[in-house]
C-alpha cells in the first residue's frame, strides 16, 4: 500500500477518534487514536526520502496520534527516532520536541487516553522509588488502570534490568529487593485486584460485595523450602507475612539464582466465599481493515461474550487450531482437566474499518490473576491474558 | 456588484480533508458561533492579501439542542472558525483542504488548489486557524499579528497562510506567512 493510502486510512481514524472524543466514548477513541498512529508508521516507511517536509509532517502526526492515545511510550519513540534523524525539518523537529516536553511534564493529560494524572513514581532518598500511587476504586476507568499496569511492568523491568546489570551492589540489592520490587509486585496485584473490582462492580451490580479481601499469595514455598531456610509451616508464615517489605531481603539469592516467582491473586467475599464467573478481562476491540485477531493462553475453562452494536461481518475462534462454535455472541468451551501446558485460544474479528466490539472474558470457578515475576521479565497473563497479533 | 457567498456547506464535497462527519461538526459550531451575535444571512468583511471584499454568510439557525450541545464556547468558536476559515480560503484563492495532520494540541489543515493533485505535502500550504467569538477590532488585530508571528517563527521553512475569524465582528482575514 503506497503512503498515501496509510495516510489517508490514518485521517479517517483520526477523524473518528476525534468524533468519539466529542460523544464522550474515551474507550473508542483511545482505539481509533491508536489505530491512526499504527497507519502513519507504516506511511513513514513508504515515502520517498527525498520528501523531506512530507516525512516531517507524517512523523509528528504519528507522535501525535500515540500520544492522543494515551501511548506514551510509543510517542516518545517515534519523537526521539525521528529527532535523531537529521534529514527532518526545523517545523517538525520543533513539534516532536513540544511532543518530549509534554511527556516529561505529565501535566496536560486531561482528555482521553491519557492516563493517570499524577507521576507514579518519584525519587525519595537514595532513588529509592517512591509510589505516589493513590486512588479510592471509584476513580479508576478501565482505561487508568490499564495504563497504571503498563507503567508498573515497566517500571519494574527497568529495576530487574538494574539489578541483573549489578547484582553484587549492595545499594542496588537494598534499594531493589527490599523497596522497589515487593512494592511494584504489590502495587501490580493491587491494581489487578482493583481491576477485578472495578469489572465485578459493573457486571454485578446487584450483588452485596461490599468488602473483597484481597488474598496475596506469593507461591515461591518450593524456593524457600529449596534454600533450606524454611519448613513448610513457616514457609506459609512467611507468605502471611509478605507485605513487609523487609522480609523479601532473604529472596535476593534466590532472584539472582534466576527462578521464578507466581504471584496469585485471588478475591474473595469478606465471607471468604470465592467470587464466580468474575470478569477476568475486559477489552475494547477496534476491527483494522485486515480483521483484528486476539490470542492469549489459558489455563482455565472461561466464557467469552462479545457485545456490539453491528455484528460483525465474521467472528471466529479457535482453540489450540481447531475451530470453535460461537454461538451468538457467546463462546463458551471446556478444557481438559489433565492438560498441564498452556492452550492458545485465539479470537479473530472481521469488519468495517473502525468498528468496535466489547469482549468479556468471564472465569467459570474463580477470579484469579496469576503474575510470573521472573529475572528481568514479567509476565501478566491474568490481567493481558489477551493481545493483538 | 453582487456579493459572493461564502461556501459555509458541504464543505466534505470541495475538501477532500474533510470526513463529512467533521464536515457537518464544523458547519453546526460556525451556525452557533454565528447566531450568538446576528440573524442570517448577514455579510462580513474578507480581507485577503491587502484587498477587502464583502461575502454572505447564511446558517441555519441551531435549535436549543444544538446550542446546548455547543454550551462550550471556546470548543464551539474554533470549530466554526474551521469552518470559516476553509470556505474563505476556497472564496477567496480556491484553494481548499487536502490533507489533515496530527499535532500534540490538534490538527494541522493542509491546503492547496481545488482540483488539483497532491502527491504529498510537499508543496501544500499549511493553514494556521484562530477564532474569536467577542472582541475589538484591537482585540482582533493582536490576534492576528499573533497567528502570523507565530506561523512564521515557530515552523520555519513551511510556507502557511494564517486564517482569523471574528463572529461578533464579522470579519475574516487571511494572510500569508513564508515564500509560497
Amino acid at each position: 500500500m503506497s503512503w498515501h493510502k496509510y495516510h489517508s486510512q490514518s485521517e479517517k481514524l483520526a477523524s473518528d477518534a476525534e468524533m468519539s472524543v466529542k460523544q464522550g466514548d474515551a474507550d473508542r477513541a483511545s482505539g481509533l487514536y491508536r489505530l491512526a498512529a499504527e497507519a502513519e508508521v507504516c506511511a513513514l516507511k513508504e515515502i520517498d526520502p527525498d520528501k523531506v517536509r512530507t516525512i516531517g509532517i507524517i512523523a509528528v502526526s504519528a507522535a501525535a496520534l500515540y500520544y492522543k492515545a494515551g501511548d506514551y511510550q510509543r510517542a516518545k519513540d517515534i519523537a526521539e527516532r525521528w529527532l535523531n534523524n537529521s534529514n527532518i525539518p526545523p517545523f517538525a523537529a520543533d513539534q516532536l520536541g513540544d511532543i518530549l516536553q509534554a511527556l516529561r511534564d505529565d501535566r496536560s493529560r486531561k482528555d482521553v487516553g491519557k492516563g493517570i494524572d499524577e507521576p507514579l513514581f518519584t525519587s525519595a532518598g537514595e532513588g529509592t522509588p517512591k509510589s505516589n500511587f493513590s486512588a479510592s476504586v471509584d476513580d479508576l476507568s478501565l482505561y487508568k488502570l490499564h495504563s497504571l499496569m503498563s507503567q508498573l511492568i515497566k517500571k519494574e523491568n527497568e529495576l530487574l534490568d538494574e539489578l541483573q546489570r549489578a547484582p553484587f551492589k549492595a545499594s542496588n540489592n537494598r534499594k531493589l529487593i527490599s523497596v522497589a520490587i515487593p512494592l511494584l509486585s504489590i502495587l501490580l496485584l493491587f491494581a489487578g485486584g482493583l481491576y477485578f473490582y472495578n469489572q465485578i462492580r459493573q457486571a454485578e451490580q446487584d450483588k452485596r460485595l461490599e468488602s473483597l479481601r484481597f488474598q496475596v499469595t506469593v507461591q515461591i514455598m518450593p524456593h524457600l523450602i529449596q534454600s533450606g531456610k524454611y519448613d513448610k509451616e513457616s514457609a506459609l508464615q512467611w507468605l502471611d507475612d509478605l507485605l513487609d517489605p523487609a522480609t523479601l531481603q532473604e529472596i535476593a539469592p534466590i532472584l539472582k539464582g534466576g527462578n521464578t516467582i507466581e504471584a496469585i491473586a485471588k478475591l474473595t467475599t469478606s465471607d471468604n466465599q470465592k467470587v464466580k464467573n468474575a470478569a477476568l478481562e475486559i477489552f475494547p476491540v477496534i476491527v483494522n481493515d485486515k480483521g483484528t485477531i486476539y490470542s492469549g493462553t489459558i489455563n482455565e475453562a472461561i466464557t467469552v461474550e462479545i457485545e456490539w452494536q453491528k455484528q460483525p461481518s465474521k467472528l471466529s475462534a479457535t482453540l489450540n487450531g481447531k475451530e470453535l462454535s460461537v454461538n451468538g455472541n457467546t463462546l463458551t468451551f471446556s478444557l481438559e482437566s489433565d492438560k498441564k501446558q498452556p492452550n492458545l485460544l485465539q479470537l479473530t474479528f472481521q469488519g468495517n474499518l473502525g468498528d468496535m466490539y466489547k469482549v468479556k472474558i468471564l472465569g467459570n470457578s474463580s477470579a484469579t490473576i496469576k503474575y510470573l515475576i521472573k529475572q528481568n521479565q514479567i509476565e501478566v497473563p491474568g490481567i493481558f491474558l489477551f493481545t493483538t497479533v | 456588484m453582487a456579493l459572493s457567498r461564502l461556501p459555509l456547506f458541504e464543505l466534505s464535497k470541495r475538501h477532500p480533508g474533510l470526513t463529512q462527519a467533521v464536515s457537518d461538526n464544523y458547519i453546526e459550531a460556525a451556525s452557533v458561533c454565528l447566531d450568538r451575535h446576528h440573524i442570517p444571512p448577514t455579510d462580513f468583511s474578507l480581507m485577503n492579501g491587502g484587498g477587502s471584499t464583502e461575502a454572505i454568510i447564511n446558517w441555519i439557525s441551531p435549535d436549543d439542542r444544538t446550542r446546548n450541545a455547543w454550551a462550550n464556547e471556546s470548543d464551539a468558536t474554533r470549530d466554526g472558525a474551521y469552518a470559516c476559515a476553509l470556505a474563505a480560503v476556497e472564496l477567496a484563492y480556491g484553494m481548499v483542504a487536502i490533507k489533515r495532520a496530527e499535532t500534540r494540541t490538534g490538527a494541522d489543515y493542509y491546503i492547496g488548489k481545488l482540483g488539483q493533485t497532491f502527491e504529498d505535502f510537499e508543496d501544500c500550504l499549511r493553514l494556521e486557524v484562530s477564532g474569536i467569538d467577542k472582541g475589538s477590532d484591537t482585540i482582533f488585530t493582536q490576534r492576528l499579528k499573533e497567528k502570523v508571528a507565530q506561523a512564521a517563527a515557530g515552523r520555519s521553512n513551511l510556507p502557511a497562510m494564517a486564517c482569523v475569524v471574528s463572529f461578533q465582528i464579522r470579519r475574516i482575514v487571511l494572510q500569508s506567512v513564508g515564500s509560497l
